[in-house]
């Protein structure tokens, strides 16, 4: 599903990514684990065209996106939550969701005025999807209240469900459970299992060990921006490395 | 040559006017636009003084530059320090601090009048010395020498007070400005003083040359910003060569192109920055974020 | 009567434009200072053609929307690189350097000495209740400008515009390409506030460069927060408001010689009592 090759990030002489090379099956949860400063997230900015000036390859299905924009990437089929999760927090909830929506993707000023049935079509699809995705997590009262009255684990949530309408193959989830209760947890794991069901690929970075044991297929190791180790979590656990990375830190 | 000396002399007093620029932003992370304009009304100060008291140029200096400080510490405590505690995001105090330029803009219009008023050290028109075939006059001598010591007194505060080391570490790390036993809203005043100070003697400077005008708050603000962008933001450096690099490019650009254009060439060099080196000649590349 | 007429014509002539103003900073967030100098373009533009090549008032019309709208393309090239302050800045530079146009290309804008005697439309010579019709033809371009502005907030390119304006990167990852849809909204944006040059330079016939320095462009800026920034009715009431309260201050008999200077600083206390006390505005629905 996608490629990792040789993936090299420098900055101020810091070497944030080194020759990191790594692949991420298609259909499967995968971990990306590891201490803090890890590379974790650059690896997910890297993926995502936030951080352009990397050197090496990504391939997604075989087609490089290193170097691409986030949109491009995102129109190939990514899509990706954030770590102190961002909710745009002066629209609606409502808007919030269809906004990830292919629906509204290209639209022209054009079509708004000369093909405006057709343009209002497709956000009335999108906005019955919202509402449906709302009304399963029970956030359907809240879907025309702005953003910023959400509360976090509801903002969380709401991530998520972005992720769901964006209708995205492969998704990156950086620490979707963190500072959330344990109900709210349970809900959301059950949306990861969904899209699992429907034949998505997830990469999941999260620092709950016991979560990452129950959800992941498959975990990879990063340290220092390298890759340490890979496998089910039973055989990382033990790898020799990987207890170093932790316990050094 | 001559230019790039003119240009120098100018831009050391840009410096100046960007230093503190940096220094204030430096603390309180929001664009104060009626900077400049408080900087100007401490020249307006001395200028009124050396008229009508007859107070010799640096004395006058001073005491606008106290007068300065008053209204610049005011502007501070009555007014943004409520609004970042009410909240306010930093684009709300910058448009706020330009309602507040517009406001002293118009009593230095009032008090002063529209037009021009021209300041100079002497009332003699005093011959310019010759230096290796340059002519540097005792005006430009004057702002380059005034600009130097004011540089190095603001070093060696920063580097050996307390308080100095305070403003440098309140930046990026909260916490030492703890152990140094100091609040932050302690230092925000401090900064406010000194940075409004060194605008007004910087104000007063650069009257010598171009005269003293109410619309010189806004002028001097942009390069005061142009000079502290150029250099990175809250790098005392930075400012220093941003406002000189300023000076000689508007030197060049009005002996190239005419006065008419100063404007846009100071802009044109602040748009470029901007665009190809954001983080300014000294300051920390960042990874992203996404707020 | 005349001079409530003359009032309301001003206050509809800066609604258009301020309608512009918040198309782009409101909806769009991008805070510019520079829309005075697209009033100023649309302005010169307008006039000059219909001074020197007594072009008819609908082809000035154009051509102030299209210069305008080519000067925001062009100016939105370096300036959506940027956000924040930095956008503010360059931005507010631009309207310095647009006027050092007006001012120097003399060959065009005759300098500091302006245009004068510009034609307005042809319609309104012809009658004699002249200015009733020129105001007539400008609320009908309200209108319109209303009506469209509408449509395109309510429809998906809205929320897009919307979701934009809160964060850039996170409508990237969506899959919009961003900065397309902010060119677009700048360049309609400086559209609408061009055409409402053209009206001021063909109403009040006579223009020079400093009737649109950055002055101009804060006043836009301020009646837009003040109306309230996503709001349209608040466009409408801001520059309304803004140009009824100086004439107030006239009625008030402050002596001539500080009128002015009364004016400015009235508007730089509504600034902060706003920024303090009401961010948002009269109607506003977004809080920078």
């Amino acid at each position: 599903m996608l490629q990792l090759y040789q993936v090299h990030l420098s900055l101020g002489g810091l070497k944030i990514l080194q020759q990191l090379s790594l692949e991420i099956q298609e259909g499967k949860i995968t971990g990306l684990i590891g201490p803090n400063g890890a590379g974790k997230s650059t690896v997910f900015n890297v993926v995502t065209g936030l951080i352009p000036f990397a050197s090496g390859s990504v391939k997604l299905r075989g087609q490089e996106i290193l170097g691409a924009s986030p949109d491009q990437v995102s129109r190939l089929g990514l899509m990706r939550t954030f770590q102190d999760s961002v909710i745009l927090s002066q629209i609606t909830v409502l808007e919030n969701l269809i906004s990830a929506s292919p629906l509204l993707r290209d639209i022209s000023l054009a079509q708004v005025f000369f093909r405006s049935a057709q343009t209002r079509q497709r956000k009335a699809e999108a906005g019955a999807k919202a509402l449906e995705l709302l009304g399963r997590v029970g956030l359907e009262g809240k879907a025309n209240s702005l953003a910023k009255e959400l509360s976090y684990g509801q903002t969380k949530l709401v991530e998520i469900l972005k992720v769901m309408m964006s209708e995205a193959e492969l998704i990156f989830l950086d620490e979707p459970f963190s500072g959330l209760y344990p109900e709210m947890i349970k809900v959301i794991q059950s949306l990861i299992y969904e899209l699992v069901k429907k034949g998505k690929t997830i990469v999941l970075v999260e620092h709950n060990m016991k979560l990452i044991e129950e959800v992941c297929d498959r975990v990879i190791v990063l340290d220092f921006g390298e890759k340490i180790a890979e496998g089910t979590f039973a055989e990382v656990r033990k790898n020799k490395k990987v207890i170093e990375a932790y316990l050094g830190n | 040559m001559q230019i790039i000396l003119n240009g120098l002399i100018v831009g050391s007093a840009y410096a100046l006017m960007g230093i503190g620029f940096s220094l204030i932003y430096s603390t309180v992370r929001y664009f104060n636009l009626a900077y400049g304009m408080v900087a100007v009304i401490g020249a307006y100060v001395a200028y009124t003084l050396m008229n009508s008291w007859s107070l010799n140029y640096v004395i006058a200096m001073l005491a606008g530059a106290l007068v300065a400080v008053l209204i610049g510490m005011l502007s501070s405590s009555i007014l943004f320090k409520p609004m970042v505690r009410r909240g306010g995001s930093s684009l709300v105090i910058l448009v706020a601090s330009f309602g507040l330029l517009i406001i002293l803009q118009n009593i230095s219009a009032l008090i002063w009048q529209n037009t021009t008023r021209a300041l100079s050290i002497s009332d003699r028109i005093l011959p310019g010395y010759n230096l290796f075939g340059l002519i540097i006059t005792p005006n430009q001598l004057m702002i380059g020498a005034v600009a130097l010591l004011m540089m190095l007194i603001l070093e060696l505060f920063l580097k050996k007070t307390r308080y100095g080391m305070a403003i440098r570490a309140i930046g990026d790390n909260q916490e030492l400005t703890k152990v140094l036993g100091l609040k932050t809203e302690q230092i925000i005043l401090a900064v406010y003083v000194i940075g409004t100070f060194i605008s007004a003697i910087s104000a007063t400077l650069i009257a010598l040359e171009i005269g003293i005008r109410p619309t010189h708050g806004v002028t001097l603000v942009i390069k005061a910003i142009i000079a502290a962008i150029i250099g990175g933001l809250g790098s005392i450096r930075g400012a220093l060569l941003g406002g000189l690099l300023l000076g000689v490019a508007e030197n060049l650009g009005i002996y190239f192109l005419g006065g008419q254009w100063q404007d846009t060439v100071a802009f044109t060099l602040l748009a470029v920055f901007l665009l190809v080196r954001p983080e300014g000649l000294f300051a920390k590349k960042r990874l992203v974020s996404v707020n | 009567m005349d001079y409530l007429l003359h009032i309301a014509i001003l206050s509809s002539i800066y609604s258009l434009a301020v309608l512009g103003q918040n198309y782009a900073s409101g909806y769009t967030g991008l805070i510019s200072i520079n829309h005075g100098a697209f009033m100023g373009i649309g302005a010169y533009a307008g006039a000059i053609l219909l001074k020197w090549y007594g072009v008819p008032f609908p082809v000035a019309f154009l051509a102030a929307g299209a210069a305008t709208g080519l000067a925001a393309w062009l100016l939105s090239f370096p300036l959506l690189k940027l956000k924040g302050d930095s956008f503010v800045l360059v931005s507010f530079g631009f309207s310095f350097i647009a006027f050092n146009l007006f001012l120097n290309w003399r060959g065009l804008t005759n300098g500091a000495l302006g245009l004068k005697a510009i034609p307005g439309p042809e319609l309104v010579n012809l009658l004699d209740n002249t200015k009733i019709i020129f105001l007539a033809i400008l609320l009908a371009l309200i209108l319109i400008t209303l009506w469209g502005l509408h449509k395109i907030l309510q429809s998906s390119y809205g929320v897009v515009i919307r979701a934009t304006r809160e964060n850039q990167k996170v409508t990237q990852i969506a899959g919009h390409c961003t900065d397309s849809y902010r060119r677009s909204v700048f360049v309609l944006s400086g559209v609408i506030t061009g055409i409402a040059g053209l009206f001021l330079a063909s109403y009040i016939s006579t223009i020079d460069p400093t009737l649109f320095n950055y002055h101009l462009s804060v006043l836009l800026l301020i009646m837009a927060i003040l109306g309230g920034l996503a709001s349209l009715k608040g466009s409408i009431a801001g520059a309304t408001l803004l140009i009824v309260l100086p004439e107030l201050l006239r009625f008030l008999g402050l002596p001539n010689s500080i009128l002015a200077e009364s004016q400015q600083i009235s508007y730089g206390l509504i600034l902060i009592l706003l920024m303090y006390y009401r961010p948002v505005g009269l109607f506003g629905t977004y809080k920078i």
